[in-house]
């Protein structure tokens, strides 16, 4: 029968000059012997880990009862409309039920109908831990700034990392790009452990954006007003189907004089706010070379929903 | 003392080749049956049996390296204690969850009714993994022969440890690719 343990045993065709390699890169003549902890051992660490539990708990209750903010927002209009990440458009109809009582920040785009698309770039590098990379829109974006002109990879059916090589990458830095997408044992797919979207005054003229989720539970974390820039900081904790759920860390950034958002999400298991802040800090934002145009007329938007779920 | 001279022992069938062999590859050995069985015990028993088939084996065999011919035996004394015994579910070692890795290697519109021999598959493994540049052959060695955590591997890199899980499912991936373009599967 063919299964893992066949796979296993297959392993055992192995070369030599492979496992000695492995040998000495794991340092397996120093390799410590596991020991059994004695039972005193454990008890006492678990004791020592229930009560940092305990006083963890009751500071952080205390600095959520004095710090978490909770609006309630309405929509005007009936209608809502989901801002689709991966296609980069506004639908209609979706996500009716969305809860507006957990939305967290209202934005207005005052900006012309036809503009020029705003892109990013990391000014210092990826960060050092590259357990992060950027979705197929903000990746489109990369490309955007490191060649104007831009670069369609989908259209041209050419691997990802010979694209970020093409645009500007040197071979080492592609493939941290490509290397960071994490796997997802859920769905069997490499996803990006972090997520970095531009949206634009251009693309979302004269929208209220509200900032919202559409189902599971959020909360701030921060709300902070910087020069031109607003800040939000979310945790969105979302039910899975397999029962479980997962959080999400949200980090908007909305500069109000030049009316562009940038937001960075990222999963809590690999990411935190400092991080992502310090990711947001490195990032520039930039006009490209690319003009936008959305018609808009005839249709009352006066109620938008960017729901990330 | 050199690997030659401890075989030398077991071909004299002298008393000292098997605390030379403990005193230089008893760690050894038995971080590689910890690593399958999670058990100290189940591991002692794992390093005791691989010194007692090593003598049986010393004569006739004369192994060139002598620590994967040791590490070998006690890799598969482990994997077939655990596999005997049903374990594999116990302990939450990382023998269930490499199996379940390398079930991606395994198409999904497997030949049930089809025979596989073993030996090619070994065979064709083996090149694969010569054939990977050095730090994905570190990788997926550490991962799937030594069974090492996917933490410890990505610490030893100075890797995240979701940059080393993509690598692994990519090189999976390019196993099982491998395996088709050579009509094993």
């Amino acid at each position: 029968m063919v299964d893992g343990w066949f796979l296993l045993d297959a392993m055992d065709g192995i070369h030599e000059e492979q496992l000695m390699l492995t040998k000495d890169f794991l340092d397996l003549s120093d390799y410590a012997h596991q020991k059994r902890r004695s039972p005193r051992k454990v008890w006492v660490t678990a004791l020592i880990a229930a009560i940092l539990a305990l006083l963890l708990a009751a500071c952080g209750y205390a600095v959520y009862r004095a710090t978490m903010a909770h609006r309630e927002l309405h929509p005007e209009d009936e209608k809502t409309y989901f801002f689709d990440g991966d296609e980069g458009t506004l639908n209609e109809g979706l996500h009716m039920d969305l809860n507006f009582g957990t939305c967290a920040m209202a934005l207005h785009f005052d900006t012309e109908e036809t503009g020029h698309v705003y892109g990013f770039r990391m000014t210092e590098g990826a960060p050092v831990d590259p357990a992060w990379s950027c979705g197929g829109t903000t990746l489109k974006e990369l490309f955007v700034t490191y060649q104007p002109g831009g670069v369609r990879p989908e259209e041209q059916q050419r691997p990802l990392e010979q694209c970020l090589r093409d645009a500007g990458m040197t071979e080492a830095e592609s493939e941290e790009w490509y290397y960071s997408l994490t796997f997802s044992s859920d769905t069997g797919l490499l996803r990006p452990a972090m997520r970095i979207e531009v949206l634009d005054g251009p693309r979302l003229h004269g929208i209220d954006l509200i900032l919202g989720w559409p189902e599971g539970e959020a909360r701030v974390v921060k709300e902070e007003q910087q020069g031109d820039i607003q800040i939000l900081e979310t945790v969105i904790e979302v039910q899975m189907k397999d029962g479980g759920t997962e959080k999400t860390l949200f980090l908007f950034r909305f500069d109000t004089r030049r009316q562009v958002l940038l937001s960075i999400a990222g999963a809590e298991e690999l990411l935190d706010f400092p991080t992502l802040e310090a990711i947001a800090e490195h990032i520039e934002l930039r006009e490209t070379g690319f003009v936008y145009s959305l018609d808009h007329s005839g249709q009352n938007w006066s109620v938008h929903a960017l729901a990330y779920g | 003392m050199e690997d030659a001279a401890i075989v030398d022992l077991y071909w004299q069938r002298s008393d000292l080749a098997i605390s030379e062999t403990d005193k230089k590859y008893g760690r050894y050995c038995h971080t590689i049956a910890y690593q399958i069985c999670n058990d100290n015990e189940d591991a002692e028993e794992c390093v005791n049996d691989t010194w007692f088939r090593a003598w049986n084996a010393m004569p006739t065999d004369r192994p060139s390296v002598l620590a994967t011919f040791l590490g070998r035996i006690t890799r598969n004394l482990a994997i077939s204690l655990i596999r005997s015994k049903n374990r594999v579910k116990r302990g939450g070692g990382e023998l269930p969850l490499a199996l379940d890795e390398l079930n991606d290697c395994i198409p999904s519109n497997l030949d049930v009714a089809r025979s596989y021999e073993i030996k090619e598959f070994q065979q064709a493994v083996g090149s694969f993994v010569a054939s990977l540049p050095e730090t994905d052959q570190k990788i997926f060695v550490a991962r799937y022969w030594y069974m090492t955590p996917v933490k410890e591997v990505a610490k030893r890199l100075s890797y995240s440890e979701s940059k080393t899980k993509s690598i692994l499912f990519r090189l999976r991936n390019q196993l099982r690719d491998r395996l088709k373009e050579e009509g094993l599967w």
